[in-house]
């Protein structure tokens, strides 16, 4: 009795394995052949969007002063739909029309406060409105490269002009005083201590020349995977020391256009995870484990 | 088609000298303290720590405290033009001291200082300090007019405003509330 229990659940177990694997199979494969795989980095840097603006709609009491709760909630969920629309190769072109409007509605009257996030964004979606198929074209995958290539080296330029990279200053700052997160580099330093110790020079200097480097290269046309894969990397690292994935994603999505590469199924998964866990925050979850270590 | 390939190229090659010129206009600002470094772009964000910029209103004649006031018609009123103090160096217009009189009747008549304060970097050793970066004092002529000087960024300007027919001075018996947990600042 026992053996033939054991044998049916392994059984069981094994068939729902292999069509969840069958399942699995035919979805990447029609994600693959439909080529969602090049609209999806699109619809993901829409979707970044919502993440970054509906949250904080919802706590401004200007914007709900001025828009009401309702259409508040009508604009996150067009933000949305219009990350959907990006997916399919019939809407996408419709989905970037329902962004720009949106942008123009709840956005465009707040240009000054806006997030960073939103500004490159807005450099960067709407433009795929002039393409049939953005996902397609070398002349939008070019100008996005230009994008980002010269956002790189406008914040390695600002960190120049603001003194407090060099020196490695801010960095003892935000160790000192930021999240669990930035913090990270004081494990390294003495606390006591009124001077940026060598590691948080290096940590500066390492973000300089990494904002430096990636930007020229991406001028230049370097299309490398091996490029991407890499500067994916230092996005994430970056993502978890300010606690900030959302932007990371946002960039990430944008360089998978870049590089004309496309989403794979796990990086897009990855991505979309990665938007939720940004509502939580990477501090939390340090400050999680520590409460309980402690 | 290939006229409109080109109209294309065309533009993308506008907005790309666009984007340049507005970094190299975002750097001219910074570098003159004129805006939020993380504000219009960011991209000089992370350079130093968030402003974190804050007003505060105090009667003018019991600077002790700071006053507990409506500001969500004053910050309304600057939502398209000085959204949240942007521009560090920019004059409070008339319309956000009319707002702030609309959604604060007990203050009409009282001479005011609306003190506005940032976090200043400091590089040793590495630290924020909360400075004074500008006020506004408002000095009632009569029941109904005010004039005001703004000092920001080393530059005074002085106005005069009107309250609309709408708005009246309240009676006088009106207490003010404080905020305890704020210092008091010595105004000038």
């Amino acid at each position: 009795m026992r053996s033939w229990f054991a044998r049916t659940v392994d059984e069981s177990s094994a068939g729902i394995s292999q069509e969840s694997d069958n399942l699995y199979s035919k979805l990447s494969k029609l994600y693959e052949e439909s080529g969602v795989r090049y609209r999806v980095p699109l619809a993901i840097a829409i979707l970044s969007v919502a993440f970054q603006e509906y949250p904080a709609w919802t706590t401004q009491a200007i914007k709900i002063d001025v828009y009401g709760e309702t259409i508040i909630a009508l604009l996150g969920a067009g933000l949305v739909l219009s990350s959907v629309l990006a997916a399919f190769a019939s809407t996408s072109r419709l989905a970037v029309a329902i962004f720009v409007a949106i942008t123009v509605i709840a956005i465009l009257p707040e240009w000054q406060v806006i997030a960073n996030h939103t500004y490159l964004a807005l450099w960067c979606i709407p433009v795929a409105i002039l393409f049939r198929e953005s996902w397609n074209s070398d002349l939008y995958a070019f100008y996005l490269r230009m994008t980002v290539g010269i956002v790189m080296i406008a914040a390695f330029g600002q960190k120049i002009l603001a003194g407090t990279y060099l020196d490695g200053s801010f960095i003892a700052y935000l160790s000192a005083t930021g999240s669990s997160s930035e913090r990270m580099f004081s494990l390294f330093c003495d606390s006591t201590s009124t001077d940026p110790c060598i590691i948080y020079r290096l940590a500066s200097w390492f973000i300089l020349v990494w904002q430096l480097v990636v930007g020229i290269l991406l001028l230049v046309g370097l299309n490398s995977l091996v490029f991407l894969a890499i500067e994916i990397g230092f996005l994430l690292g970056a993502g978890i020391y300010a606690d900030e994935m959302n932007f990371q994603v946002l960039n990430i999505a944008v360089l998978c256009i870049v590089f004309r590469f496309g989403m794979p199924v796990w990086l897009a998964v990855l991505s979309i995870a990665l938007l939720f866990f940004d509502r939580w925050g990477v501090s939390s979850l340090i400050d999680v484990v520590f409460h309980h270590v402690g | 088609m290939l006229g409109e390939i080109d109209i294309r190229k065309w533009i993308i090659g506008i907005l790309l000298i666009l984007h340049i010129a507005w970094i190299g206009n975002h750097m001219r600002w910074i570098a003159n303290d004129q805006i939020n470094p993380w504000r219009m772009g960011g991209y000089a964000m992370y350079t130093v720590p968030s402003l974190g910029q804050r007003t505060r209103v105090y009667d003018a004649t019991f600077p002790d405290a700071p006053l507990t006031v409506n500001t969500l018609g004053y910050e309304k009123s600057t939502r398209l033009t000085n959204y949240a103090r942007t521009f560090r160096c920019a004059s409070v217009p008339a319309s956000a001291l009319l707002a702030f009189f609309d959604e604060n009747h007990p203050l009409i008549g009282r001479n005011l200082v609306f003190v506005y304060s940032e976090r200043e970097f400091v590089h040793a050793p590495p630290a924020a300090k909360r400075v004074n970066k500008g006020m506004v004092v408002l000095t009632w002529q009569n029941e109904r007019t005010f004039t005001y000087t703004n000092k920001f960024c080393g530059r005074e300007e002085i106005a005069t405003a009107t309250l609309p027919e709408s708005l009246s001075a309240p009676s006088p018996e009106v207490p003010s509330t404080t905020m305890p947990d704020v210092p008091s600042v010595k105004l000038p």
